[in-house]
């Protein structure tokens, strides 16, 4: 039994089981130094620094913790008996003969594809600037999403604010880098900002985030500014922290609130990164020039 | 190996499996419900032997979750801290009570966590200082709900582990 376990009575000479708590002083300077990280935080971005670094060591837990899916699926994929492999040739040969009927449909369509590829190649635009990269993790609070993509330190693409993408356009952008690791805050984050321009009426203005699955909103519009519903939002560029003319957004509802100075403009964005694993990393060229 | 030093390894080597667990990424919506078992595993030692958890335990994995989950640095610590601190000084009654008792304590536990990590430090919304909406908060009865269930089997895995492992 260890001393500290125990007391004993001065009286009976029996053994008195008090266990000692934390101290009070001890949990009181605990909470400040911890009020002072966040404050640290909220003031400098301290961890805007630290954390990518932290998440590099992190790593190996990020492994560990995907490997038993990794060695069910192995051992799933090691038991598939004769007759399930006889039964998905069946199925490919089915898909097989689907897939050459398509392909003088397909024949067809290259040619426009030859056409729109000579469009993309007329686009000054380097392949360069771009780099595929592969989600790691994503945080669990909704309401300030972040994402953790894996990237090579040595890549150039790879810095602080450049922009992340998706097929369907504009995704977030990176805050943090780390040797393995960058942090992208997401479009959808309460605290992100983006520029944008409308597709049709060409207004501008500011998109904010409310968190995943929700809708964002533009901020302190206008009642003159005339939006419509259904109409695209595109990144504008100023600022030079997001590109330009990247599809972020659709505007979902347009409420005029009498006790409102400004319209109340609800979008829907475009990608959400919950099942989606790949993106691309744009190089900034704007900050770099 | 010392005793103290290879109970404290072994408490380490639990709260570590439990940060493995929280660290796996679900691809849906499960991701943002899915219980915290570090905090859950926590809570346990804190209970069943709060002479071998502290405030060091709770600072570090509070710090190692705050980095996982890219939230502000120090918040994590800060719950893990005061729960740990109110686990200790009533454990005496948290230990006694009825499992189905215990587990609505964690949903409260739960609920409150949830909702801090809802503040809006960084003062990104003008008008608010909860980001919170309905979306959220019904996010949080299931994150509390997924929580609670899950204490029992926690629990007795936890000290199956102790009984097993840990001797004092």
């Amino acid at each position: 039994m260890l001393r500290k376990e125990h007391k004993v009575s001065n009286i009976t000479s029996e053994a008195i089981f008090a266990i000692p708590t934390m101290k009070p002083s001890k949990v009181l300077l605990s909470l400040t130094f911890c009020f002072l990280l966040i404050l640290t935080d909220i003031n400098y971005k301290s961890s805007e620094i630290l954390r990518a670094y932290g998440k590099d060591m992190l790593i190996p837990v990020i492994y560990i913790a995907k490997t038993p899916v990794f060695i069910f699926n192995t051992v799933i994929d090691f038991f598939n008996t004769r007759q399930d492999l006889r039964f998905t040739i069946k199925a490919l040969e089915q898909e097989n003969f689907k897939l050459k009927s398509m392909n003088s449909l397909m024949n067809e369509i290259s040619f426009e594809n030859k056409r729109l590829s000579s469009l993309e190649d007329s686009i000054d635009d380097n392949p360069d600037n771009y780099y595929l990269v592969k989600k790691k993790f994503l945080s669990s609070n909704d309401l300030k999403p972040v994402m953790t993509i894996s990237v090579n330190s040595q890549e150039e693409v790879f810095a602080k604010n450049n922009a992340v993408l998706s097929e369907k356009g504009l995704i977030g952008r990176i805050v943090s880098q780390g040797l393995l690791n960058a942090e992208v805050m997401l479009v959808q984050d309460s605290r992100s900002l983006v520029p944008v321009v409308s597709s049709t009426s060409r207004l501008h203005a500011i998109l904010q985030g409310s968190g995943l699955s929700r809708l964002g909103h533009l901020n302190n519009i206008k009642k003159s500014a005339e939006y419509k519903i259904g109409e695209e939002l595109y990144s504008s560029g100023l600022g030079g922290v997001y590109p330009s003319g990247y599809p972020v957004a659709k505007i979902k509802t347009i409420k005029d609130n009498t006790d409102n100075e400004f319209l109340d403009i609800q979008v829907a964005f475009l990608q959400s990164p919950v099942d989606q694993d790949y993106f691309l990393v744009k190089k900034n060229i704007q900050v770099d020039e | 190996m010392n005793r103290a030093l290879k109970n404290r390894l072994l408490i380490y080597l639990c709260l570590f499996i439990g940060l493995i667990i929280d660290s796996y990424n679900f691809s849906n919506n499960f991701q943002f419900i899915k219980p915290s078992f570090v905090l859950l595993i926590l809570i346990y030692w804190n209970m069943a032997l709060p002479d071998k958890v502290g405030i060091t335990t709770a600072l570090l994995f509070g710090v190692l979750i705050d980095l996982l989950h890219s939230s502000l640095l120090g918040l994590h610590g800060l719950l893990f801290v005061l729960i740990s601190y109110l686990c200790q000084r009533f454990f005496y009654q948290f230990r006694i009570t009825p499992i189905w008792q215990q587990s609505f304590l964690i949903f409260i536990i739960a609920i409150f966590v949830k909702q801090i990590l809802a503040f809006d430090f960084l003062d990104s919304e003008v008008n608010r200082t909860n980001l919170s909406d309905n979306y959220y908060f019904i996010n949080t009865l299931y994150f509390a709900i997924l929580s609670s269930l899950s204490w029992a089997p926690v629990y007795h895995l936890c000290r199956l582990y102790r009984r097993r492992w840990i001797k004092t």
